[in-house]
């Protein structure tokens, strides 16, 4: 039996009038990798928001094993006046641990450790990058990353998906959402379809294979939010 | 709760702004010097002594207010603007742990920032005119920067409560220096006129910021400070914590 890392039941959020979460049921089992897709207002980021602990729901329970948790949310957050360094010294600091070797390895491996510009000056891409070395410092449980591919270069987008490819190996949960669903269909073992604040359909690898035989991701996609 | 002060500390000695502030403290305590001299010079000041400049620059608040709003504003609000306020409260860090540690460190540097300024109008002006006369001896003297050090405590952690409060927008540095920083400066003086106001001010650090007008100050009156001190730190932070802690992070 596999032990659960994270249980929502009934999540609701509502922001004024309009309800952008209703009932979401939700149980993320240790060491997958969960793609979480959805379009673009379907309530992918305010439950990613619920779990990281930014906001609160307005209804239901939310029960987490670890609260060790990594998140880059929407955009990377950073010092932008200090050095990636510098950035991952503060960070290291606040979740009480010396700068790891791995994330160090990281970095480097990044071209970031390097690199003395100040994070403002980063592109995209970078900033990027450094948002997800930030979210892993500390060794989280559970990692939240909402759209981390964004502004990648295809080299990047590599790395990153053999970064969470070995994330998972070494047990550690991650929820995952893009609209890079190419992308997604290649790292994930569960997907989570939300449309309209509720959840559609939670397949695994294997199910969503055997059901969608030869078809595109995005074909998928389409299928689902029509059923 | 530690390593939250160490890295705020970290975080606040790497940026530039505390550096460029120390700086115009400095250099705005020699301009006043050489005001100050000029005006001598001028005959409009009568005597121009280390103790004078001592009791003039601990009483102008106004100045320990702005460059502490200034400070405050880009060394908190740029947490807000940057969301790194949210990244730390993603790591599952505790709410309580994110603001207590801030509010330490970031008092702490306004306080040393506040008191820049008077040092250096002290130190140049009784080097080019000496100590003179003595109105206050040293303990005295001592006492009072220690009512000063508490009164400034409770003001900046207004200020720090105010930029919770207003997420560091600009609106929180404004009303910062415009209320804090310039308004109760002049509520001050207003209460010297009118006994209404001085009633109520008595019962705020403000009513208190003269400690270096009066000639001396007793145990009643350390004990009064040392209530209202309390009781106003202890309702400004908890008013802005618990905001805090109910704010949805975006």
């Amino acid at each position: 039996m596999e032990d659960i890392i994270l249980k929502c039941e009934r999540i609701e959020k509502k922001y004024s009038k309009t309800k952008a979460l209703d009932n979401i049921n939700l149980s993320i089992y240790t060491g997958h990798i969960y793609a979480l897709i959805g379009e673009n207002g379907a309530g992918k980021t305010t439950l990613m928001r619920i779990i990281s602990g930014l906001i609160g729901s307005d209804n239901g329970k939310m029960e987490l094993k670890s609260k060790n948790i990594g998140a880059l949310i929407e955009k990377p957050a950073f010092y932008p006046g200090l050095t990636a360094k510098e950035n991952i010294k503060i960070i290291s600091l606040m979740r009480s641990t010396l700068i790891e070797k791995e994330i160090v390895e990281l970095a480097m491996k990044f071209g970031i450790w390097e690199n003395h510009k100040k994070v403002k000056n980063y592109s995209l891409g970078m900033k990027q990058k450094l948002g997800i070395i930030l979210a892993l410092i500390g060794k989280p449980q559970l990692l939240v990353l909402d759209e981390p591919l964004n502004g990648l270069d295809p080299k990047s987008t590599i790395q990153i998906r053999k970064l969470l490819s070995d994330l998972r190996e070494k047990g550690i949960t991650i929820l995952i959402s893009s609209h890079i669903l190419d992308e997604l269909f290649r790292v994930a073992t569960d997907y989570i379809f939300i449309s309209q604040g509720t959840i559609k359909k939670n397949f695994t690898y294997e199910e969503i294979v055997h059901k969608y035989p030869d078809k595109m991701p995005e074909e998928i996609y389409l299928d689902i939010l029509e059923e | 709760m530690l390593d939250a002060i160490r890295s705020e500390q970290y975080k606040t000695r790497h940026t530039k702004i505390f550096t460029i502030l120390c700086v115009g403290a400095l250099v705005l305590g020699v301009i006043t010097v050489y005001m100050n001299h000029s005006m001598y010079m001028a005959g409009k000041i009568k005597e121009l002594s280390g103790e004078n400049a001592l009791k003039s620059g601990m009483s102008n608040i106004s100045v320990a207010i702005i460059l502490c709003s200034i400070f405050l504003d880009v060394n908190l609000g740029s947490e807000f603007q940057n969301r790194t306020l949210q990244l730390s409260a993603s790591f599952g860090n505790n709410r309580k742990i994110i603001f207590v540690s801030k509010g330490i460190v970031n008092i702490f540097y306004s306080v040393i920032l506040s008191f820049l300024y008077p040092m250096v109008l002290t130190c140049v002006t009784t080097m080019l005119y000496g100590w003179t006369n003595d109105t206050f001896s040293f303990g005295m003297i001592f006492l009072k920067l220690l009512v000063t050090i508490l009164l400034e405590i409770t003001i900046f952690l207004m200020c720090f409560g105010v930029e919770f409060i207003m997420e560091g927008s600009k609106a929180g540095l404004l009303f910062n220096v415009l209320v804090i920083g310039i308004g109760f400066p002049i509520l001050q003086s207003l209460g010297e006129k009118i006994n209404l106001i001085k009633r109520i001010l008595e019962v705020t650090p403000i009513g208190y910021l003269d400690v270096w007008v009066k000639q001396d100050i007793d145990i009643n009156f350390i004990a009064k400070i040392l209530i209202i001190v309390v009781v106003w730190s202890i309702s400004t932070l908890s008013l802005s914590y618990i905001i805090f802690k109910r704010r949805d992070l975006k």
